[in-house]
């Protein structure tokens, strides 16, 4: 068992050289420091988030607060969960959720603006 | 188990790996890759789960906006604030907990595991709190629901009914993360993870970030809209 477990660290290290695909040889280990900066940008931003709604923005405070929490979630992703240094099927797989929420968003609600278009038929 | 030193990384025999690798891998890497992209998939799948509540709230908060203002001016914005810090740390903790698995030391991992722990449950009291509150004043759509203030009742009980799924569901999300924390510092207690083996960790990491996500959309969704009165 010993020995195998040698053997197992030492094929990984070889691995490591080898250099066949992409940039995912054994995990990403990111610094605290890293780790640090991300924590207090989001910090940072979920006071200007709450700062930004005491201002008068009218009808621009709702794509302001969004636009604050979807610069939050990239930092999240792409550090937090490492997707920046994960594999391509991985980011296929991120990029795919976000694909089908904003299929899921825009296209119901063009349905419901693009109702107030023309008059409903009789008996709608 | 029989061992041929030469096997493990490309075309081994059967038994020839360590218990916590699959046999239909052919070495950590790809076992690791595999069970990422899953996490990421059943990840995916959470995320359409929680695009309908934000559809339906888009939806209706489009149709009564005033309502959802009025109902969203009535939630506690410190309250809401402090939780989403508490999110956000425990976050840190739960990316410095992978990290600690990462390099091997147990102790780190524990101690991190444990602020996650704990943050998640400052976030769970504080929810505990609001909630109750709400069940005192009369807010709890289809039970006590009683608008005595300014505005249409009607409405303004959708907005609640938004705000308790949503907070309901991500809630649950929140607690179901905290048993499988518990159950983390077991397996890492017992010594089950190595430098190499630690996907659950990083997995359940992966869930717990999506949780904060979650949360750093609701927030200013359900406590910020349509500004604050200071």
């Amino acid at each position: 068992m010993t020995e195998h477990a040698k053997h197992v660290h030492h094929a990984e290290g070889g691995d490591q050289a080898e250099g066949g695909h992409g940039n995912h040889h054994g995990p990403h280990i990111a610094t605290s420091a890293n780790y640090l900066f991300i924590f207090t940008a989001l910090l940072v931003l979920t006071a200007v988030t709450v700062w930004a709604a005491t201002m008068e923005l009218g009808f621009l405070n709702t794509p302001v607060a969004m636009a604050i929490a979807s610069v939050k979630a990239i930092l999240v992703i792409l550090y937090f969960m490492h997707l920046k240094f994960s594999p391509g099927q991985t980011k296929l797989a991120a990029a795919a959720a976000i694909f089908w929420l904003l299929i899921l968003l825009i296209i119901t609600f063009f349905d419901y603006i693009g109702r107030t278009w023309q008059d409903n038929p009789p008996g709608w | 188990m029989s061992v041929s030193t030469e096997a493990a990384a490309h075309g081994h025999e059967v038994h020839d790996h360590p218990e916590y690798m699959r046999h239909q891998f052919d070495d950590m890497e790809q076992q690791n890759d595999a069970a990422n992209l899953g996490m990421w998939l059943f990840l995916l799948t959470e995320v359409m789960f929680f695009g309908g509540f934000f559809l339906g709230y888009s939806i209706y908060r489009s149709e009564y906006y005033d309502s959802f203002v009025i109902g969203s001016q009535n939630l506690d914005v410190f309250l809401g604030g402090l939780n989403t810090v508490a999110l956000i740390t425990s976050s840190v903790t739960m990316a410095f907990a992978v990290r600690a698995a990462q390099l091997g030391k147990k102790n780190h991992i524990l101690i991190f595991l444990v602020l996650t722990l704990i943050l998640g449950l400052v976030f769970m009291v504080n929810k505990y709190i609001e909630y109750s509150h709400k069940l005192h004043d009369g807010l709890i759509p289809g039970y006590n629901f009683l608008w005595t203030g300014l505005g249409d009742g009607q409405s303004i009980q959708l907005f609640y009914s938004f705000y308790f799924c949503m907070t309901g569901t991500h809630g649950l999300h929140v607690l179901i993360g905290l048993v499988l924390i518990v159950w983390l510092l077991i397996r890492v207690w017992q010594d089950k993870f190595t430098t190499e083996y630690y996907a659950p960790i990083e997995n359940f990491g992966l869930y717990w970030h999506f949780v904060d996500l979650v949360w750093i959309f609701l927030f200013p969704l359900l406590y910020l809209i349509g500004g604050l009165a200071v």
